[in-house]
């Protein structure tokens, strides 16, 4: 093949590539992610939580990662946060924050960077709060953990985080305890601690999916309005397309642990290229229009010990032809900009690329 | 069937009370609240029936309270015009035959240590509408129906994917078949790739067997998908009802509008383009409910029309509008249309 891996994959947007093309020195991404690949090795066998995923991300932009429960995507998250490096997995790959190499980072640095440089928010915002800890006491823990404060001015600091994410009364908040809020607000009090600092990048990994849809409404509102005012990147794990829809720059579609498509989040979600994306797309009923049968993809998602070979996809794909079997699907750039498939329908036939 | 025939579910009336014990005075009487008040429903054979509300708004309570897992305090249930009293322990299993549940999570609504096979076997032997010889038949044509194969039936729950498991609580709901199934947010549990095919066993089961069902989500793609009727709970009572696709094209209570506007859409052409109507705040408490309109401290309507004091006194009730719709509103002409985002006017 005439060119990489890398240079078919997460090309930088059209404008970057021009003034790189006029030997400028290009704008680094605030996030940079090469080949990470999360594997799991028990009884011998090795297996891909996450593989080979590439991802760049800009300052003040939002990138939606979606993939049904299994495909990786939180564990791509925790990697790229350094939350693996003690556990069973192995983390490989390059991850590139700001400049700085993460993955060779000594965990005392690392700790230094999360909270002030990049910060997360989980999807289940009681379990994340410590249960018999006032709020306020939890969110100055975090202030005096990174700077030294006195205790009066870190309860300054939180309670201006606090009427941040738009929280009533937020003096009155940082005495209760989490159990005396409801969901949406304890999502609230996560985010007001993840950002109290400032980050340059907000990991929010299915920030509102036990939420409900009038609260999702507000949540997502809000982290509009933070990444705008703080130029802050966001980086939005959900199952929701309609949530993706609404919120990020560009996606990407993760299956098996593979990004199956990315590109613009309205490329991808008005011209879905592979035939995962489209059956997601087809499989959810829509709010407008005809009510027809549903089309639903066969089968579930394989367990990381049953995936297929070739393409993950393709025992439940209805385009599946021989050759899935035992190809490793590359990514293809489609025509249109930064639109990038794995799937070997879109792929030039062998024959035809060696005599290009 | 015919039009004088009974509905096959007739709710009136019904109220289920709960008692708050926490902060209380040693004398002090207990506080009660109403977690449903005055919900009346029909809902016909062979129509499903969508709730939906945000949580707390009494939809799974009116769904445990009609199968008999929750005391009501007032009101009746009727099921194909007889009267259901699931208070009284003898009354149980006569109900059960006519009423069945499905629970969101499948993996907490199958015993885990009974393999498929006794689980299936159970509607059957307790109702005793299987002899022991057909017993074996019955649930392997039971796992037929729902898409799985006989085989299916020696192993244990641990063995199956959320999808196939939810296939199995559905089979053992529809054993005896029973006239109404409530199916309480059957799918949010699952992925997007298996919710569909989840959605179409019901629907199909639903024109096979002519059942009626209320079906609780709080999706509403998925509720104007696969029902006729959307019923609209806040705070323990309706407020909105009628057919799925007009009140999903023009609602006819501010908070349906609410609820629409916050749904996520994928392609562009169908999101609203200015702002969405964001609901402020939370679902206020069912133990200080708002005087006059429960709605009124959250409701975008009653700003715009610049706070009408007739909200704050005056509880609207649910009256019936031109076209069969009811709808408890004051204006509810104008729940369609907030001025402030004129693009809402495609929701």
């Amino acid at each position: 093949m005439g060119y990489s891996y890398q240079q078919q994959i997460g090309l930088p947007s059209p404008q970057r590539r021009a003034v790189a093309g006029k030997d400028l020195a290009p704008a680094m991404p605030l996030l940079d992610v090469t080949d990470l690949t999360v594997s799991l090795t028990a009884g011998g066998r090795t297996a891909a939580i996450v593989e080979q995923l590439s991802l760049r991300l800009e300052r003040g932009k939002c990138l939606g990662i979606v993939g049904e429960s299994g495909s990786g995507k939180s564990t791509a998250a925790m990697a790229i946060m350094g939350l693996l490096t003690d556990g069973p997995l192995q983390v490989s790959g390059q991850i590139l924050f700001d400049g700085a190499n993460l993955a060779q980072m000594r965990p005392a640095e690392f700790r230094k960077l999360r909270g002030t440089g990049i910060a997360m928010i989980f999807q289940d915002p009681m379990s994340s709060l410590n249960p018999v800890m006032r709020i306020g006491d939890q969110i100055v823990e975090c202030l005096q953990a990174h700077r030294r404060l006195t205790k009066s001015s870190a309860r300054g600091k939180a309670a201006q985080a606090l009427a941040r994410v738009g929280m009533p009364d937020p003096e009155g908040m940082m005495h209760r305890y989490p159990h005396q809020l409801s969901g949406g607000q304890r999502q609230r009090v996560m985010i007001a601690m993840a950002i109290v600092f400032e980050p340059k990048l907000l990991i929010a990994d299915e920030p509102t999916t036990a939420l409900d849809l009038t609260i999702q409404a507000q949540i997502l509102q809000l982290l509009k309005k933070l990444s705008r005012e703080l130029n802050m990147a966001l980086v939005l794990i959900t199952h929701d397309l309609g949530v993706v829809a609404g919120m990020s720059d560009e996606v990407i579609v993760l299956y098996s642990g593979r990004d199956v498509e990315r590109g613009p989040t309205q490329e991808v979600l008005e011209n879905p290229q592979h035939p995962y994306t489209r059956g997601l797309l087809g499989a959810h009923p829509s709010m407008d229009g005809e009510c027809g049968r549903l089309a639903p993809i066969a089968g579930s998602p394989p367990a990381i010990w049953q995936r297929p070979s070739g393409c993950a996809f393709r025992d439940r794909c209805p385009a599946a032809i021989d050759d899935c079997a035992t190809v490793k699907p590359q990514h293809v750039a489609m025509p249109q900009q930064a639109h990038h498939v794995a799937c070997l329908l879109h792929a030039t036939p062998p024959q035809a690329k060696e005599t290009a | 069937m015919s039009q004088s025939s009974h509905p096959a579910l007739e709710i009136r009336d019904l109220s289920v009370e709960f008692r708050a014990s926490a902060n209380r005075g040693l004398f002090e009487k207990p506080a009660t609240f109403k977690a449903l008040s005055g919900i009346s429903l029909d809902i016909r054979q062979g129509e499903v029936m969508g709730l939906i509300g945000e949580s707390g708004s009494g939809k799974t309570t009116l769904g445990k309270a009609i199968v008999g897992l929750t005391e009501t305090s007032t009101g009746s249930i009727c099921i194909k015009g007889q009267h259901v009293d699931p208070a009284r322990a003898a009354g149980r299993r006569a109900l059960a035959r006519l009423v069945q549940m499905v629970f969101q999570d499948p993996y907490a609504s199958l015993h885990p240590r009974k393999i498929i096979g006794q689980t299936l076997s159970e509607p059957f032997t307790i109702q005793g509408t299987a002899s022991r010889a057909d017993l074996r038949s019955r649930v392997r044509s039971l796992l037929q129906r729902v898409g799985l194969s006989p085989e299916h039936a020696a192993r244990y729950p641990q063995h199956f994917s959320g999808g196939q498991r939810q296939r199995i609580a559905i089979a053992r709901a529809i054993a005896n078949e029973p006239p109404v199934i409530i199916a309480d947010e059957p799918v949010s549990a699952l992925d997007v790739s298996v919710q569909a095919q989840i959605l179409n066993l019901l629907e199909d089961l639903r024109k096979e067997q002519n059942m009626a069902m209320l079906f609780i989500s709080h999706d509403l793609s998925v509720v104007r998908h696969l029902c006729q009727r959307i019923a609209v709970m806040y705070l323990g009572r309706i407020v909105e009802i009628g057919a799925a696709k007009e009140m999903t094209a023009a609602p006819a209570h501010p908070y349906t509008t609410a609820l629409l506007s916050a749904a996520p859409r994928v392609k562009a052409r169908n999101r609203v383009q200015a702002a969405p109507i964001v609901l402020s705040g939370d679902v206020p408490s069912h133990a200080a409910i708002p005087s006059g309109c429960p709605f009124h401290t959250r409701c975008w309507l009653y700003e715009q029309k610049g706070c009408p004091a007739r909200c704050r006194t005056e509880m609207p009730r649910l009256e019936t509008l031109p076209g069969g719709r009811q709808a408890a509103c004051f204006f509810p002409e104008e729940a369609a249309t907030p001025a402030r985002s004129p693009a809402a006017a495609c929701v």
